[in-house]
């Protein structure tokens, strides 16, 4: 047993090794900003902590550490992210002058690709920070299992990869797929930078804002996310990287190769253009003489805010903790339902994921047929998943059944507790839906004066939310186990030790 | 084991396909040792519990079907493959897979199990490779068994083992 | 020069049957027990109990170059294999087999093992059943009130009327071959075309002279 943490620790200096390359990065920008220098420090004393602690590492060997297996893996993600989340916090905490439990709540947000913040005004700060703030995004959306799987450890991390929640294998070769993840990620980053820039933004917000579009995080440089940017290019630019960042890597690979047919069969993308857009019209329709004098000028603030439910972004173009926009009820709603049904499995969306309602319906679709057709017949269903065919069966199901339950469950605890903090009803559920499903659209609860109880449910929220509960439950109760099981056995060996004497 | 260990230099990025069919003893072991190896590995066979006993770094992809079946190895991208590599209990079915991926979907190299040594010079005439398990034990007790008689003649003074 | 029967549940008991009244020599491979022991209180036949996958019971059968073998078993895999043992193991030159599964057609024919194709076979037998339905109940729709009948006969093999031209043929009067289904194709019959076996004929006449025309070409 102890072999087995011992390797979990050594996984863990190692990924302690890339974060301090991480936590270096954002020092890059004092090239371009030399008036930035002065703050690089904190940067450099998280980079020192994580080196520190790689280097404890140096007790275990490399060629010790077998596989991972997926229970080790369920701890490893833990512990490495609760370790992470405090880390980046430091930079928060220097120079952005938050408290503890804010810095933490900014982490939070940073790495599970929420993107709710503590900032009431963010153009007042440093630009090494702004960077960070969309750079943990970016990163913690990814994960940081593929690049140990990709690079460092290859396939024995695959525990580690399926815990952070990748279940993609694009080719038939794990690492090779990780590293197409990386480079298909990369790839869109540039040409979502330069699309944003000849829209009209300059090059260090075009940067970040793509950034975060992809992680589906939704951290801004502006105090008025893109809506402060009033230009319509930018926001189906914007629109457009948001979808990109809630497709499933497979799909993307599938769509790249030129597999069309298999980009096609897939039920989630249908899904979510269909859930998203088709509410985005429904909604403008009924927005008409209300809201907004014409359907299209409806559609392009609605949609753009449905997209970014779904995709669980959370970039904004209204100002949605204003009253008016809080009465437009059936608008919120919506929003809050597309906040829980989440982007594509295997992106970088949090949430439900739209594979499991498509699980769900078929589920519908195969009992209804059962009963139409006569008994005792044998029916086999195969769904399509990025390029490859998975047969459909009661593992399925069953996983989607309980995960479903389980956000629900999540969901209602969590926004009760806030109610009970005095929030409105609407409020606390809109709020927590954002919070638990990573998505960071806001009506005004999230504010750095909140009472710390309720901000700590935001921050569980979050991280349980990016790992679908399941993860940390069963790291949880492994350690629990483990630890039950030392205490058993030295019992019985003061037992056995005793029990020598008594003769 | 008795084979000498092979040091062959694999080159970083090479990108080799194989297809093996049957996840039982042997194929999940061969399977699981090319995918850590660094090869693209699908594996295929109609039980899906034998397919969940592939270890957790398995890198590679599985397909759930009766490989005699022209759809199932298409959905294999047998078409794609260098290596064929079939592993079942009955000849008759590696025989048939064999033939099936080397002649109708042109992978160029096969290699066979082979479980009834009468089999064997079928297989060969056919251009397929093979490895016959029952000739290789054999082999393998008769060379040990050699050994150890050889030392014991060596080693002994007295006349034990002579007439 | 012996027939190897290997496989098969009822079919090779009565090919056996037909083949020893014409006088050839039949030898009998199958895996069941209780068949084997049915088949030899009645067929003289040599009836091996064995599985015809094992060259350790071919070896038993003696098979010789200008022996035919006919495989009947469930998988064509199987009969794909015992085809190849017997072509390289003991020169056989002509192996008939059954063919389950059209698609591995290909292979069969690239090392040239006769195939008889099942599935297609009942394919080519349901598609006129399929296809002809429509067209005569359309017919009938159209002719019915008018006092006049559509009929669809299928010719068997023991049909006094196949193998001859229709102008041989002392049709009745009144009555009309509309058209011929035969195989897939639709054949619109004249004087010169022959009656096969298995052809479904669609004829028109009228309701009085309905039991001579049924009489007539179903005999």
């Amino acid at each position: 047993m102890l072999k087995s943490y011992l390797r979990i620790y050594k996984a863990f200096t190692l990924v302690m090794f890339q974060y301090a390359f991480m936590a270096l990065v954002p020092t890059v920008f004092c090239i371009f900003y030399p008036e930035e220098i002065k703050n690089a420090y904190p940067f450099l004393i998280t980079a020192v902590l994580s080196f520190i602690i790689y280097f404890t590492g140096f007790a275990v060997k490399v060629e010790d550490i077998e596989t991972i297996g997926y229970r080790e893996g369920a701890v490893l993600t833990v512990f490495t992210w609760v370790m992470i989340s405090l880390l980046s916090a430091i930079p928060h905490i220097f120079l952005g002058n938050l408290s503890f439990s804010q810095a933490v709540f900014e982490s939070v947000s940073g790495l599970t690709g929420t993107g709710l913040t503590m900032f009431t005004d963010v153009t007042k700060l440093s630009k090494l920070l702004l960077f960070w703030r969309s750079f943990t995004q970016y990163v913690g959306s990814a994960g940081f299992a593929v690049l140990m799987l990709g690079v460092v450890l290859g396939p024995r991390a695959l525990g580690f990869y399926k815990s952070e929640g990748r279940s993609d294998n694009l080719v038939p070769n794990i690492r090779r797929s990780a590293q197409l993840i990386l480079e298909i990620y990369l790839a869109y980053t540039v040409a979502g930078t330069i699309a944003l820039r000849l829209s009209g933004m300059n090059w260090f917000e075009a940067l970040n804002h793509t950034m975060t579009a992809l992680a589906t995080g939704g951290f801004s440089t502006r105090n008025g996310s893109i809506g402060e940017f009033n230009n319509l290019a930018i926001e189906i630019v914007t629109i457009v990287l948001m979808i990109i960042g809630a497709t499933g890597f497979g799909i993307h690979y599938a769509f790249w190769k030129g597999n069309i047919k298999a980009v096609l069969k897939n039920g989630e993308p249908w899904l979510l253009i269909s859930s998203s857009f088709g509410s985005a019209i429904v909604l403008s329709v009924y927005a008409i003489g209300k809201y907004y004098e014409n359907f299209g000028k409806a559609l392009r603030y609605i949609l753009f805010q449905t997209v970014s439910a779904v995709s669980g972004t959370g970039f904004q173009t209204l100002p949605l903790n204003e009253e008016k926009w809080i009465a437009f009820s059936p608008f919120m709603f919506i929003l809050i339902v597309l906040m829980l049904s989440g982007g594509m499995m295997d992106s970088t969306s949090s949430g439900i994921k739209q594979f499991r309602i498509w699980v769900i319906l078929n589920t519908l679709h195969d009992s209804v047929k059962g009963f139409l057709m006569p008994r005792g017949t044998v029916r086999k269903k195969i769904i399509f998943k990025g390029e490859q065919q998975i047969i459909f069966g009661d593992d399925n199901i069953r996983e989607a059944l309980l995960v479903v339950s389980l956000y629900l469950i999540t969901f209602v605890i969590g926004s009760f507790i806030l109610m009970l903090h005095g929030y409105g009803a609407l409020n606390s559920m809109f709020e927590f839906a954002s919070a638990m499903n990573g998505v960071g659209l806001s009506c005004g609860v999230t504010s750095p004066n909140m009472p710390l109880t309720a901000m700590w449910t935001l921050i569980i929220g979050m991280f349980t939310g990016r790992f679908e509960f399941l993860i940390v439950i069963y790291a949880i109760m492994k350690v629990m186990n483990d630890l039950h099981k030392k205490i058993d056995e030295a019992r019985l060996s003061k037992r056995i030790n005793s029990g020598a004497s008594i003769k | 084991m008795n084979l000498s260990p092979i040091n062959i230099n694999i080159p970083v990025g090479l990108r080799f396909y194989v297809v093996v069919v049957g996840c039982g003893k042997v194929g999940l072991e061969v399977a699981t040792r090319l995918s850590r190896i660094g090869f693209n590995v699908t594996v295929v066979d109609k039980n899906p519990n034998t397919l969940d006993l592939l270890p957790e770094d398995y890198g590679g992809f599985i397909v759930i079907g009766d490989a005699t079946e022209r759809e199932t190895l298409e959905r294999a991208k047998a078409i794609k493959a260098d290596l064929l590599v079939t592993t079942t209990e009955d000849d008759s079915t590696n025989y048939f897979v064999s033939l099936v991926g080397a002649k109708i979907f042109g992978i160029p190299r096969v290699i066979s199990l082979v479980n009834d040594r009468e089999n064997v010079p079928l297989f060969i005439k056919s251009g397929i490779d093979v490895i016959s398990p029952i000739d290789l034990t054999v082999d393998t007790f008769e060379h040990n068994i050699l050994e150890h008689v050889e030392r014991l003649v060596k080693n002994s003074e007295d006349n034990n083992y002579w007439w | 020069m012996k027939i190897i029967i290997i496989g098969g549940e009822r079919v090779p008991y009565f090919l056996a049957k037909r083949l020893i009244a014409q006088g050839y020599d039949v030898y009998f491979v199958n895996k069941d027990q209780d068949s084997c022991e049915e088949y030899s209180k009645t067929l003289n036949a040599t009836i091996v109990n064995g599985d015809g996958t094992s060259k350790k019971v071919l070896d038993q059968l003696g098979i010789e170059p200008n022996d035919i073998v006919v495989l009947l078993m469930k998988r064509d895999r199987k009969n794909f294999f015992i085809a190849r043992l017997v072509q390289e193991y003991y020169g056989v030159k002509n192996v008939v087999t059954l063919l389950n599964n059209s698609e591995n057609l290909d292979l069969f024919e690239r090392f040239g093992i006769r195939t008889l194709g099942v599935t297609d076979l009942i394919m080519r037998n349901l598609e006129p059943l399929l296809f002809g339905s429509q067209l005569t109940r359309d017919l009938e729709e159209k002719t019915f009130s008018k006092g006049v009948v559509v009929l669809e006969i299928t010719l068997t093999w023991d049909s006094s009327i196949v193998h001859k031209k229709i102008k041989e043929l002392s049709v009745p009067e009144d009555v009309v071959i509309v058209g011929i289904m035969r195989g897939d194709s639709f054949l619109i019959p004249r004087g010169e075309t022959t009656l096969e076996p298995g052809d479904e004929i669609i004829l028109v006449c009228r309701e009085e002279k309905r039991m001579e025309v049924l009489s007539f070409f179903s005999s």
